[in-house]
């Protein structure tokens, strides 16, 4: 999916423009011209230049502001890729309510079957893995992984 | 120093140690022998269990892993012409023709051998060097460290850059990263939005989970390209006639390791362009270039012996200045940061045991990687038998884990998932996101040293180039800077000339 480089540029200009302004009302050291907000101006500058090079270059070239990539033709690949970021708010959402191990199970079958859709191999392949990396993070390496009401 | 040195080998040579070297030089190769999946992928991965680990065992985790999985790149760019890694790359077209030429034996024993050796070699040099140079460092200011930051940046945006200006723009939102969260030398909190947990900043294990893993899932799982077909040949004894070879192609494999350490320690750079540019002089400098890409042993072996050579000399710019070589060695100031471990000159007098200790991992590493490329190649039928279906979501959880694992809060989560987002447009857009983790390792280090300096020097810029090493690092950082437009002007002005 390959987005115009003009499109970017006005995103970074905006974005560096934020930051220019934000920067000016943090306070500088005592005695000096520059402070917290110096090393932010800095970097915001560059960005701004940045953005103003990449959105004349996306006019001049005359970019299409959208291309849609190959795998936008099939709804298959589209649910693809937003299953990724759904299983990990899935996780976000519900890890502390439903604890780690059943949520990571869930979340892994889940993707496995969205991908695969063989319901045996995900099923047994989500459980042992889930119950591995409990047991290696929260029992080995001490990490307090969420609990819910299960308790693991 | 001697008993410095006893007392590495003894926490090296530690059935735990062992161990874990042991795992993540297998789990190396399954990564790096999976298409697509690359050895900064494999690195990042590793990361969430190895902040968990003492010094040396994360830093042997790391080491082994990361030379594992660039050795491992070469099998499947060798028996399938789809390299493992991007350093593979450089070369899959000689190793795959000669594969068709029934000499896949040959190529995978001169890949693994000379990778090993390259590996070894790369030691040497950063076993004589980095002492020597961390001596030189230790006089080193505020200026010396400022300078040496701007100049590892500008070589990561200028080198990993296909497009000069989207590095660069990657470069700066990555350095902006790196104020939000407390002020080190104010306190002041910045960009915070409100929000609790970004006071301590943004932590790199989150962001570069996000940005080389989770972004590759996505682009994995709506990958257009159909599976790749399974080699079918066989594979005997892949050391056969390997020390003829090796005498025979004595000028390509020294070319190859001297071009592996000297890029490798240059600050931002790392095995991938060595592997490419080490290709590009060995055509350049062959008698026979014309049968380069036709299926030529010379180029394999100059850049096989490159990228793995260049892997230990990534290491000399961050032990001795805390100045990242590569995104590995990125990953591994983070690491010693975590652990306590200030990289930097002084790490050579405060915790020595640990250098040695580094210097003794790359060794066995190494030393492994003879025996187990050997098994890796005969078992590379089976490393393709695992769907990536299955592996993909296993990874998924494992890379929330251990954003999780950070800070035990799920805002980590939440940032991975955030980096795993832009990371996947910067990459389709041509962005490219190695300088972004860069900058990110080394953002607060430029920021510090150049707010001190400021203050040190009442204001006053001229004392950023008046000392010797300072002026010389400020003059090559600008030299890099003002060289792309004295070229362009030299090409728009030469036409007009003529």
């Amino acid at each position: 999916m390959k987005i115009s480089d003009a499109v970017f540029g006005v995103i970074l200009v905006v974005f560096a423009a934020i930051i220019l302004i934000y920067s000016r009302t943090l306070p500088t050291l005592p005695g000096y011209a520059y402070g917290s907000g110096f090393f932010p101006s800095f970097t915001a500058i560059f960005i701004l230049c940045g953005g103003i090079a990449l959105a004349i270059r996306g006019v001049r070239e005359r970019q299409p502001l959208l291309v849609l990539g190959e795998w936008t033709k099939s709804l298959r690949l589209i649910s693809n890729i937003c299953v990724i970021p759904l299983s990990i708010v899935f996780y976000i959402a519900l890890s502390d309510t439903l604890g780690f191990v059943l949520t990571s199970f869930l979340m892994m079958s889940g993707t496995i079957w969205w991908l695969r859709r063989k319901i045996l191999s995900t099923v047994i392949v989500s459980g042992i893995s889930s119950a591995l990396i409990y047991i290696f993070f929260a029992k080995m390496m001490l990490v307090p992984l969420p609990t819910g009401f299960l308790g693991i | 120093m001697f008993s410095t040195v006893i007392e590495a080998f003894g926490m090296v040579f530690k059935p735990d140690v062992l161990l874990v070297m042991l795992a993540s030089s297998i789990y190396g190769i399954v990564i790096g022998a999976i298409p697509g999946l690359t050895a900064v992928m494999a690195v990042s991965l590793i990361m969430p269990i190895a902040i968990f680990l003492d010094p040396i065992p994360a830093l042997a985790a790391v080491i082994a892993c990361d030379a594992m999985a660039v050795f491992a790149g070469d099998i499947p760019g060798t028996l399938l012409r789809i390299p493992g890694t991007p350093a593979s790359g450089a070369y899959t077209d000689d190793s795959y023709k000669l594969t068709q030429q029934g000499k896949a034996e040959e190529v995978l024993g001169a890949n693994c051998f000379f990778s090993a050796i390259g590996g070894l070699i790369g030691l040497l040099v950063l076993m004589t060097s980095a002492p020597l140079l961390a001596e030189i460092a230790l006089n080193f200011s505020t200026y010396e460290y400022f300078w040496l930051a701007c100049l590892g940046l500008t070589c990561a945006t200028f080198m990993t850059s296909q497009d000069k200006l989207k590095g660069i723009v990657s470069l700066f939102v990555g350095l902006f990263l790196t104020t939000v969260g407390f002020d080190s030398i104010t306190g002041q909190p910045r960009f915070t939005l409100g929000v609790t947990e970004l006071l301590g900043g943004i932590h790199v294990i989150p962001v570069l989970t996000g940005l080389f893993a989770l972004s590759e899932i996505m682009r994995r799982v709506s990958s257009t390209t159909p599976p790749s077909a399974m080699y079918t040949g066989k594979i005997g004894y892949i050391y056969k006639g390997i020390f003829h070879m090796w005498r025979t192609h004595i000028p390509q494999f020294l070319r190859g390791n001297l071009v592996g350490v000297v890029v490798g320690a240059l600050p931002g750079a790392g095995a991938d362009i060595a592997a490419w540019l080490s290709y590009a002089i060995s055509k350049k400098c062959s008698k026979t270039p014309e049968k380069f890409g036709t299926g030529h042993m010379e180029g394999i072996i100059e850049s096989t012996s490159a990228n793995n050579a260049a892997l230990a000399s990534a290491w000399i710019p961050a032990f001795v200045f805390g100045i990242p070589g590569d995104v590995t060695t990125a990953m591994v100031i983070g690491i010693l940061y975590i652990k306590d471990l200030k990289p930097g000159p002084t790490a050579f007098i405060d915790h020595p045991e640990i250098i040695y200790g580094v210097f003794i991992c790359f060794a066995v590493a190494n030393i492994l990687m003879l025996i187990l490329g050997y098994y890796s190649i005969k078992a590379f039928r089976h490393i393709l038998r695992v769907p990536p279906f299955v592996m993909l979501p296993l990874i998924l959880v494992f890379c929330t884990v251990g954003a999780f694992s950070i800070n035990n809060s799920l805002f980590g989560v939440v940032v991975m998932l955030f980096f795993g987002l832009l990371g996947y447009i910067m990459e389709e857009n041509n962005f490219p996101v190695s300088p972004m983790l860069l900058a990110i390792v080394l953002g607060q280090i430029l920021e510090r040293n150049f707010v001190i300096s400021m203050v040190k020097s009442g204001g006053v810029w001229i004392d950023f180039f008046n000392r010797p090493i300072a002026g010389t690092l400020a003059a090559l950082a600008i030299l890099f800077w003002v060289y792309p437009v004295l070229k362009k002007i030299y090409q728009i002005a030469r036409p007009k000339a003529a």
